[in-house]
């Protein structure tokens, strides 16, 4: 009988401080997306200087989730209502939890001098039908990353500018190389964001699709052409981003369309074909317009603690702390004062520094130019899919476009 | 009910409740959610039967289905038959058959993600396989395996071979099992080779070439692993199957409503496929009986 009264006590006790550990005694959960090893030193740093700075808000416990298992743990610990305090995810994604009302508005909670500190693009980008469901912060703008060998047998010496001169390119390097000029990824919105650079307007006010235009019916020719022609890769179809940069580490492909941190991987997998590799500005159309990336911090809705979380994500995206990420990890800060650093101004001799400035140099006009709407990876998905039926000749390329145009304004 | 049998069922509750827990209750959950809207991250709304009625509209669910039927058809012939010539082979006492043995079944603990990647490179353009063609002028130009419409059965010759030694170890239990006199018998009454395989061994092998039917076939109506690592369903989803299309459904598009109703369907399927098993064995077991 004492027995059993202890046992009761007990988890009475137990389950009285399960309930209790809600607020203060409980660190703040923050995740992100694959920074460990190369950053551990770095982010546990900035941390502990927050904790420091922020003793109220407490200890910060940090969880480092690879790229490719963030959707899932993510998804599954909101629905557990075990959701991070505050995340590190790329709008693409954060974007679906958003429409689900599932993150935090933060456009009433930062102050105004806090929002200018960011670039307007980048903060623009984590907007979705007036809300703010994030922070911006560290982007990359695209380069063009080439191997100088492969140009010069094909009697090349730079990179194209344009997408008419990258088509051109693409046939010399295949005539006279035998490689292919590159692999355009149907994995990201790199397709879509060329089909804007070349001055299509994906959708009319009416969140109607505006796509199937001439314009629209020129860029999706291009691409259609580009494989009908055996000027891309067949593997196109169905690999993505990986499969872009293993070719061009393997030489088998001569350009790669990315962000400058890839040169780093190159130096590091690939060191003998890093000394051979050349960066240019980002390929862009008739509007000049040029993409960027970026990532985000949001704060899920069930965090417990908003103000102690607001507070670790502005600490985490300010300047002082967003440049020394940039200089680890060769990436370009979100913030305007950071990005005039002269550390994003100075070219060396290698890849990576190169294609550092030259991605530095496009931050002030470079846009997210696929902003988040409802339903953007639909719109992606249907694009792609009927680009892909006129490639393999399954059907023209004027009826993918309407055929596209079709199910996008069923769905919306 | 007498008390042993009581004492009985006592002894097996922990048991049953944990299997009903782990195994009947997430189907009963995705039935409900079936008829429901639900994105993991909001409570689900009741819809009736809206998913189901856009299943039934939904062309693509239908291509689906038919790549699965075709993959269907496609593999389970091959995993009933060759696995079974395989084990009459290897069932008899020549050198190096343990080294054989060894060697079908290795693809069998190969990881499907490993096996998958491996045979991405064999299938490419510059792969193995190419390679090979081209070396011996049987082609000029790459044959786009992966990359056309027939990737389905690029995918289905990986499944035929990583299951083949599987299946061969269930078979070549069983042919251990077939009594040696009987072979002897018909042995002198002049049967040949080919007859005691016809008269002897396929007829004693019948519940084993069964369980390979239903067991090859429920894992071809599940087929994932392959279809994720080498094609993504594409292109084009040509090689897009059911389970694929339920996982996509699920966690690419946040439509768990619709997933589970595409799942109540997959597993309609199965039960009949068990269902059809069980009536088939019963048969066997009668005629043999």
């Amino acid at each position: 009988m004492v027995r059993r009264r202890h046992f009761l006590m007990g988890s009475a006790v137990f389950l009285g401080s399960c309930g209790a550990n809600t607020t203060a005694d409980r660190p703040l959960e923050f995740w992100t997306m694959q920074l460990k090893p190369e950053h551990t030193a770095l982010l546990e740093a900035t941390l502990a200087a927050f904790s420091r700075q922020h003793p109220e808000a407490g200890t910060v416990k940090w969880v480092d989730v690879p790229w490719a298992d963030m959707e899932k743990k993510i998804l599954s610990a909101v629905a557990a209502g075990t959701a991070p305090d505050v995340a590190n995810l790329n709008p693409q994604f954060a974007v679906k939890l958003a429409q689900r009302q599932a993150l935090l508005d933060l456009e009433s909670q930062v102050s105004a001098p806090d929002k200018a500190r960011y670039f307007p693009n980048f903060w623009r980008a984590n907007a979705l039908n007036g809300v703010t469901f994030g922070l911006p912060w560290y982007v990359s703008t695209q380069v063009t990353i080439y191997n100088r060998d492969l140009f010069k047998k094909a009697g090349l010496d730079r990179p194209p500018a344009t997408y008419p001169q990258l088509r051109r390119d693409a046939q010399a390097i295949r005539a006279k190389t035998g490689k292919y000029a590159f692999l355009p990824t149907f994995d990201t919105g790199q397709i879509l964001e060329s089909w804007v650079k070349m001055g299509v307007t994906l959708l009319g006010p009416d969140h109607k699709a505006a796509f199937n235009s001439p314009e629209g019916l020129a860029a999706a020719d291009y691409y259609v052409g580009l494989y009908r022609d055996g000027l891309i890769p067949r593997e196109t179809l169905t690999e993505g981003h990986r499969k872009a940069v293993e070719l061009y580490q393997a030489a088998e492909s001569a350009l790669l369309l990315t962000g400058p941190q890839f040169l780093q991987s190159i130096s590091r997998n690939a060191p003998e074909l890093a000394e051979i590799t050349g960066v240019g500005p980002q390929i862009s159309g008739p509007n000049k317009k040029t993409n960027a990336a970026a990532m985000n911090i949001v704060i899920p809705k069930a965090t417990s603690r908003p103000e102690a979380a607001l507070q670790l994500a502005l600490f985490i995206t300010n300047d002082q702390n967003q440049l020394a990420l940039a200089k680890a990890g060769n990436l370009l800060p979100s913030t305007r004062k950071a990005a005039r650093d002269p550390f994003f101004t100075t070219a060396g001799a290698d890849a990576a520094t190169e294609g550092r400035v030259v991605s530095a140099r496009q931050l002030d006009t470079a846009e997210v130019l696929i902003p988040p709407f409802d339903n953007l990876d639909q719109l992606q998905q249907m694009v792609y899919e009927e680009l892909q039926l006129a490639m393999l000749d399954k059907k023209s390329t004027a009826q993918c476009l309407k055929d596209a145009a079709l199910r996008w304004d069923t769905l919306a | 009910m007498k008390p042993l049998t009581l004492k009985a069922y006592g002894f097996l509750l922990p048991a049953l409740l944990i299997f009903a827990l782990s195994t009947f209750l997430p189907v009963v959950q995705a039935f409900f959610l079936s008829f429901t809207r639900y994105d993991i991250l909001n409570l689900p709304q009741w819809v009736g039967l809206v998913n189901y009625q856009r299943l039934w509209a939904d062309s693509l669910f239908w291509k689906v289905l038919g790549n699965t039927l075709i993959y269907l058809l496609g593999v389970v012939p091959a995993l009933v038959i060759l696995p079974l010539g395989l084990a009459i082979l290897l069932n008899r006492s020549l050198p190096f058959l343990a080294g054989f043995r060894v060697l079908y079944y290795i693809p069998v603990i190969i990881p499907m993600v490993i096996a998958g990647v491996t045979w991405k490179w064999v299938y490419g353009e510059r792969g193995l396989l190419n390679g090979l063609l081209r070396a011996s002028g049987v082609v000029e130009v790459a044959i786009p395996w992966l990359t056309s419409g027939g990737s389905l059965f690029a995918v289905m010759l990986v499944t035929v071979w990583k299951g083949l030694g599987y299946y061969m170890v269930i078979y070549l239990a069983g042919l251990q099992g077939i009594p040696r006199p009987l072979y002897e018998a018909a042995a002198l009454d002049g049967a040949d080779g080919w007859r005691k395989h016809w008269f002897i061994t396929v007829p004693l092998m019948r519940p084993y070439i069964l369980l390979v039917a239903v067991l090859s076939s429920i894992s071809a109506m599940k087929v994932f692993e392959e279809i994720y690592v080498m094609t993504r369903g594409g292109p084009v989803n040509n090689s897009k199957t059911i389970v694929y299309y339920l996982y996509e459904k699920a966690f690419t598009n946040l439509e768990l409503g619709y997933a589970c109703a595409v799942g109540i369907v997959l597993f309609l399927i199965l039960l009949a496929f068990s269902l059809l098993n069980a009536r088939l064995s019963n048969t066997v077991a009668s005629m043999q009986g």
